[in-house]
């Protein structure tokens, strides 16, 4: 089927950029447009990265432009409301290669019907939007408790492996939180850290710069200060006597914590 | 620095740490939840009104809080606890400081949300309150600490330490342990009724009070501490104007079943007998108009509100008894939530249940379910249980078990039904609710989409239509219904409690 296929970079500002190309293109209406009408009806977006190139499809490469993403954000905030933002936001962190296009799909019918989003879950395009965006933030709720961080000289260093891009959601409670405190948290599995200085806004790092930060300081500068406590190890010892005994579930613990998240862990280590 | 000085510490600090978490893992209460409060710039914390778990421990419980004792000393002898004087245990105390140093250490490395810190009693409650008060005050104001703290009240401390303690604390709560006096007089001498609810009602009256000073008169919203107050929050079913939890829709919700019941059941008078249950009725009622105790300009008192602890299987009371005493803590006392702890015996005793024996888990579990029930799907207590039927169906959960004896009122037709009927069927909860209601605005809905809103149809499918159709062509017929809820979510696959009935003919016939 003749479509077009806007490709454009693996992050969110990349995505944001081509909906809006997209709808430019949907809205074309000059006779004389360079572009099929049928064509038009049939858009899809997908990560450069990801896409292999089909027959009877017209690629178009979209390059990230600051401007056209500030245009969408404030249009999406503006007539669907707050929360339908953050669902798509959402919906763009998870790890799905259609997410972009799912999204695209949503917001012309969003923008197209008059009512407010909730009223909408019964569109397949809408539940697929609300699907990413549910499994992506409960992913970052859990994270947001099961961070660990580790004092290395004044910094706290904590690393994740997450399925979906959770960092930009936790972002926020975690610099609210810590507000007094230097932290990097590093998400291993996207190449991406959240650095924050005391009392600073935070930022976000593109780069593996954090996976070795361990061996890059130097010993003097890593020795768990002498004479102090050894937090991780009380940790653990609370963690084992808090249990009762006669209620071990492992399954029940399985289900609430699955395995892949007790990676980086202290308790489980 | 004196490296010895600092190892004997080491082990100290964390056998202290062992044996007071130790002791207090039998109070289950772990929630981080009820209060949002942003952190304000300088010091360290902050409160998420949903909660945050940590991580979960491997009996599967969430792991939110630092939960200890101050002290596992104890002068009182409550027959079931660990601690009590008469058992020989290691015992342990900590220093206020130790406790802050472990709770602001453990916090920075987000191992938990906040503190929990309860105690035994040493030579008095007033003196053990105070004692608690002072390592309190230290983490708020001298660590600077503003994440989540849940303190127990002591039975039989005096008012003004509450009241103190509560303009610090995010959550107190006072335990119950037995719901009748003379279950409590058996197991805990020490312990008296009057000693157990007067507490209660001190610190119910701090809150309604201090509610009042700030401006919130509807209890079920969530408190969110912003500078300038408190903030009015979502109530939990959202904006949704059609659906709203004041009581009078409740009420009249209630009234059209009551009615429609009514047409079914011609000839049956309405169960009425006396109460037996003197304990409820002896709970006074808060007087709503004290304005003694007022608070502080722009202090919160308990924003989270209270919460109590029962223990389920120490001494011989129905699920009926149990859950209508929690009815009455929620309607009278106005507490967040109730916890109900299967009893795990530690102790020999007479009055107890042999060591040995399996804590009665899936009893509490289903003491919990009924306990949402309670509080979010509008059901009356009378309701899921009566004098002949005083305890839970093992079998299936008590909403299940509630549809299968009414099913005069069903199926209920999705596109149609209002908000309280959709909550009564079985697989449709307070979120797929909502979606329904807001999605069908759109057009009608079939059983896939409410499937993929969250709606269990492995078993709403008995009780409910699309659009006219149900999913399957089901026999609606109680023991029929019941067999096929069983099988399709075994709870207790093999149990020793397996429900004998007398087998009958019309089982076979499809």
């Amino acid at each position: 089927m003749e479509k077009i296929v806007l490709l454009c970079e693996d992050t969110l500002d990349g995505m944001l950029t081509a909906v809006f190309e997209g709808f430019v293109i949907k809205n074309q209406k000059e006779a004389g447009g360079s572009i099929d009408r049928q064509m038009r009806q049939c858009i899809e977006i997908y990560s450069a990265l990801d896409y292999e190139y089909e027959m009877f499809s017209t690629c178009i490469e979209v390059v990230t432009d600051m401007e056209k993403v500030e245009k969408t954000v404030r249009t999406i905030r503006r007539r669907l409301g707050e929360n339908t933002y953050l669902d798509v936001i959402r919906a763009l962190c998870h790890f799905d290669r259609h997410r972009a296009t799912k999204v695209f799909e949503f917001l012309t019918l969003a923008f197209e019907k008059k009512v407010p989003v909730a009223q909408l879950l019964g569109e397949p395009c809408a539940m697929a939007v609300f699907e990413l965006a549910r499994k992506t933030a409960n992913e970052a709720h859990l994270f947001t408790g099961f961070v660990r961080f580790e004092e290395i000289h004044q910094i706290f260093y904590a690393r994740i492996e997450p399925k979906c891009q959770v960092l930009i959601l936790m972002a926020e409670h975690f610099a609210e939180r810590f507000g007094n405190e230097n932290f990097i948290i590093y998400d291993a599995v996207h190449q991406f850290s959240l650095v924050h200085r005391k009392f600073e806004t935070p930022f976000f790092l593109h780069g593996n710069q954090m996976e070795h930060i361990k061996e890059r300081l130097p010993e003097h500068q890593l020795a768990k200060q002498q004479g102090e406590e050894n937090y991780e190890q009380l940790w653990k010892t609370y963690f084992d006597s808090i249990s009762i005994k006669e209620r071990e579930n492992p399954q029940c613990q399985r289900t609430l914590i699955p395995m892949w998240y007790r990676k980086n862990m202290v308790d489980f280590s | 620095m004196n490296n010895h000085v600092f190892v004997a510490n080491d082990t100290t600090l964390e056998e202290k740490l062992r044996i007071l978490s130790d002791a207090a893992k039998y109070d289950v209460a772990c929630t981080s939840s009820g209060v949002d409060r942003k952190g304000n710039g300088k010091d360290m914390g902050s409160a998420q009104a949903c909660g945050i778990c940590h991580t979960f421990s491997s009996d599967g419980r969430c792991i939110s809080l630092l939960k200890i004792l101050f002290t596992n000393e104890c002068i009182f002898d409550c027959k079931y606890c660990l601690n009590r004087a008469s058992n020989d245990v290691p015992r342990a105390t900590f220093t206020p400081d130790e406790i802050c140093q472990l709770t602001m250490q453990f916090y920075r490395r987000n191992y938990i949300e906040g503190l929990f810190l309860s105690s035994g009693i040493i030579k008095s409650p007033n003196y053990t309150m105070s004692l608690i008060y002072e390592a309190i005050y230290k983490l708020r104001l001298e660590y600077h600490f503003q994440g989540y703290i849940h303190v127990k009240g002591i039975p039989g401390s005096a008012p003004e330490l509450i009241e103190q303690i509560g303009y610090l604390v995010d959550r107190m709560s006072v335990n119950l342990e037995l719901p009748t006096a003379e279950g409590l007089s058996k197991l805990a001498p020490h312990k008296n009724r009057k000693n157990i609810l007067a507490p209660m009602k001190e610190i119910q009256t701090g809150i309604v009070n201090n509610r009042r000073h700030h401006g919130i008169y509807d209890r079920y919203r969530h408190i969110s501490m912003t500078d300038g107050g408190y903030e009015r929050q979502k109530s939990i079913v959202g904006n949704q104007t059609d659906i709203s939890l004041s009581e009078q829709y409740l009420q009249e919700s209630h009234e059209a079943l009551q009615e429609r019941l009514q047409k079914y059941q011609t000839g049956v008078p309405e169960v009425s007998g006396k109460s037996s249950l003197p304990d409820i009725t002896e709970l006074p009622e808060i007087s709503k108009h004290s304005l003694q105790k007022v608070g502080l300009n722009g202090k919160y008192f308990v924003p989270a509100g209270q919460s109590t602890q029962m223990i389920i299987g120490a001494t011989p009371e129905s699920d009926y008894h149990i859950i209508n005493v929690s009815e009455a803590l929620y309607q009278k006392y106005d507490l967040k939530r109730v916890f109900y702890s299967a009893y795990v015996p530690i102790n020999e005793d007479a009055n107890l249940p042999a060591l040995g024996q399996k804590p009665p888990l899936v009893r509490e579990h289903r003491l919990y379910q009924a306990d949402w029930l309670l509080r979010f799907y509008g059901f009356q207590a009378k309701e899921l249980l009566t004098q002949e039927k005083p305890y839970f169906n093992e079998q299936i959960d008590p909403k299940c078990d509630w549809a299968v004896r009414h099913l005069e009122l069903f199926p209920v037709e999705i596109n149609k039904a209002d908000y309280y009927t959709l909550l009564r069927v079985p697989g449709i909860g307070v979120k797929s609710a909502r979606r329904i209601i807001a999605a069908r605005k759109h057009g009608a809905l079939d059983f896939q989409q409410i499937k993929k809103m969250g709606v269990v149809l492995k078993r709403a499918l008995y009780f409910i239509t699309c659009q006219g159709r149900m999913m399957y062509h089901i026999r609606m017929e109680e023991n029929y219904i019941t067999n096929q809820l069983i099988y399709s979510e075994p709870v207790v696959p093999q149990t020793e409690n397996v429900i004998y009935r007398q087998l009958n003919l019309f089982d076979f016939i499809q």
